[in-house]
């Protein structure tokens, strides 16, 4: 009869950027719910041909120094742990994007608009796309850009505000366009699309924006 | 994500939290650690800083409800030292129609005419200055340049305090570290959330009066035998602060902040048939996203080295990292305690 391993530990925690402007703001912080994470770890370094046997397969990581948490709350918790019951998973369903991770804004020449990109993520499971897919659209930086989707639609601050303006949308696509005369530099920016309720790998999306404030900037298709 | 049941997981606590005064923690200084900043010759008309380690910890200020000590004082200018005794009156006490009547601070049953004030700075005080548990001792010497040094503290051990306007008020008495050597002698009064302390300048001064070229010397004068008793002249030669400046320049001060933290622990459990898979891309491998390790593909394991709390909507609030990846599986469970002090 084996011994199941109960351990406590005890882990001191940081406030997120999140958190401060929330406190920032009166507001209590409202924790209701946690997670487990695993960003960091190599999952390559197992090693189950390890001399020491099955004890020490997983020793290259537990045996890595780890970092120190930082208020940033995109560093951490990037990979979730998952599961509940669940035995026997041999695949992991993740998202794609059939037009690619890297999409530019373009300028419309003669004037101080851009084109929107449309992103349609897709999840596939198993080598299948699977259907009716809700998407947690994260924008890392909406100043001088604006989104939309399914009845909601949000406006980031202006380009040169000095403080990054990370939004969320959730739905089954993203539009994302520059703020029309805002754009004074050709800027990339990220956009994480996850699964709305996890259990798929995300994807980053490099979004290129080209200048748009005077109206001899370079046109579409140039950069 | 899995919920909190705050019945079970989640215990807060509010603890107090004390430290040494200084810079770096330390709770004592002598005075030869003190240096002067630098100060406009206007802002010496009103007060010294001193400092340790080059950071501000106290300011020093004489006051006198009639304007003795200034540089000027008739009916027609008010002078430096009664506006810094009725700055700091009206700011400790609440009869503020008292000054009006010519009644200002009441130490020993006495209208004190004039006082010295130490001003703790804000961002080594913390939230407050630490009652029942500092010393400042003031040097000097006697008229007869006999050197002499006068330790005080406050009454909090043995006596409740009574009410200024924003908190606590404990007398301060002769004696050290919250022990009081002899309740005769009031010196002044002690304001811990304001982090002031008020000393009159009659009952310091028959401690340590210094010298009596000492009186009308000035600033900067550090040949004779320095103490407290103030030079009263309306003159611009008058230098009150500076001598309260000097006294604990040479004498030394023990001194703690205090600060309230609460503390919240979140226990987060991961039961034995949860987490044992990992959104991590390396958990996984090639373009069909198989279990990487095919000895995992019936017995997976993951590595918890964070854990993140969350708000209702989905908003990451705190993180905590774990000094050392902990293995999890389906034969393992895990109780982290994570700790939110703020």
């Amino acid at each position: 009869m084996g011994i199941l391993d109960n351990d406590t530990v005890i882990v001191d925690a940081i406030l997120t950027k999140l958190g401060r402007n929330k406190l920032r703001l009166g507001q209590s912080l409202g924790i209701t719910q946690y997670a487990f994470g695993d960003t960091g770890v190599d999952y390559t370094l197992y090693n189950p041909n390890h001399p020491s046997g099955s004890d020490s397969y997983g020793s290259a990581i537990t045996s890595l120094p780890m970092l120190e948490a930082v208020p940033d709350d995109d560093v951490f918790m990037r990979s979730k742990l998952y599961g509940i019951g669940q035995r026997g998973i041999q695949n992991f369903a993740f998202v794609d994007l059939p037009d690619g991770l890297t999409r530019t804004i373009y300028h419309i020449p003669d004037g101080i608009e851009s084109t929107p990109i449309e992103l349609k993520p897709r999840v596939y499971s198993a080598g299948k796309e699977t259907s009716a897919n809700n998407f947690r659209f994260t924008v890392l930086d909406m100043r001088g850009l604006m989104a939309k989707n399914e009845g909601s639609s949000v406006t980031g601050t202006a380009f040169n505000a000095a403080d990054i303006d990370k939004r969320q949308l959730v739905g089954t696509s993203l539009s994302l366009n520059a703020q029309g005369g805002q754009i004074s530099r050709n800027v990339t920016r990220t956009v994480n699309i996850e699964l709305a309720d996890g259990g798929a790998a995300p994807v980053q999306v490099a979004v290129t924006v080209q200048k748009n404030t005077a109206v001899d900037d370079p046109g579409a298709g140039s950069s | 994500m899995k919920t909190f049941n705050f019945n079970e997981d989640v215990v807060s606590t509010n603890i107090v939290v004390t430290d040494g005064f200084f810079d770096g923690g330390a709770g004592t200084k002598a005075g030869s650690n003190y240096t002067t900043s630098s100060l406009s010759a206007a802002q010496k008309n009103y007060y010294y800083n001193v400092q340790f380690n080059s950071k501000d910890h106290f300011s020093c200020t004489y006051g006198h409800i009639g304007g003795s000590g200034s540089a000027e004082q008739s009916t027609t200018v008010e002078g430096t030292t009664q506006a810094v005794y009725k700055q700091f009156y009206n700011f400790t006490e609440n009869n503020r129609a008292s000054l009006k009547n010519g009644v200002g601070w009441i130490i020993n049953s006495v209208t004190q005419s004039d006082a010295y004030m130490i001003a703790a700075e804000r961002l080594q005080m913390k939230d407050r200055l630490n009652p029942g548990t500092w010393t400042i001792t003031l040097s000097g010497s006697t008229t007869a340049g006999v050197g002499a040094e006068l330790k005080l503290t406050d009454n909090s051990k043995t006596t409740d305090p009574t009410a200024a306007p924003f908190g606590e008020k404990y007398i301060i008495y002769s004696g050290s570290a919250g022990s009081v050597q002899a309740t005769g002698t009031e010196y002044g009064h002690f304001y811990p959330d304001a982090g002031l302390f008020i000393l009159s300048a009659a009952e310091v001064s028959g401690s340590l009066p210094g010298s009596s070229g000492w009186i009308q010397s000035g600033s900067g004068d550090v040949g004779k035998h320095n103490g407290l008793a103030p030079d009263t002249r309306v003159n611009s030669a008058a230098d009150n602060a500076w001598k309260i400046t000097r006294a604990l320049e040479q004498g030394s001060v023990t001194l703690r902040s205090e600060e309230n933290q609460y503390i919240y622990d979140y226990f987060c459990r991961a039961k034995a048939n949860e987490v044992n898979y990992s959104t991590n891309l390396t958990f996984w491998s090639g373009s069909d996203y198989i279990i990487r390790h095919s000895d995992m593909q019936n017995n997976p394991q993951t590595y918890i080295s964070e854990v993140g709390l969350y708000d209702g909507g989905g908003d990451l609030m705190a993180v905590g990292k774990l000094s050392a990846p902990l293995e999890k599986n389906f034969s393992s469970e895990a109780i982290i305690k994570v700790r939110l002090t703020y």
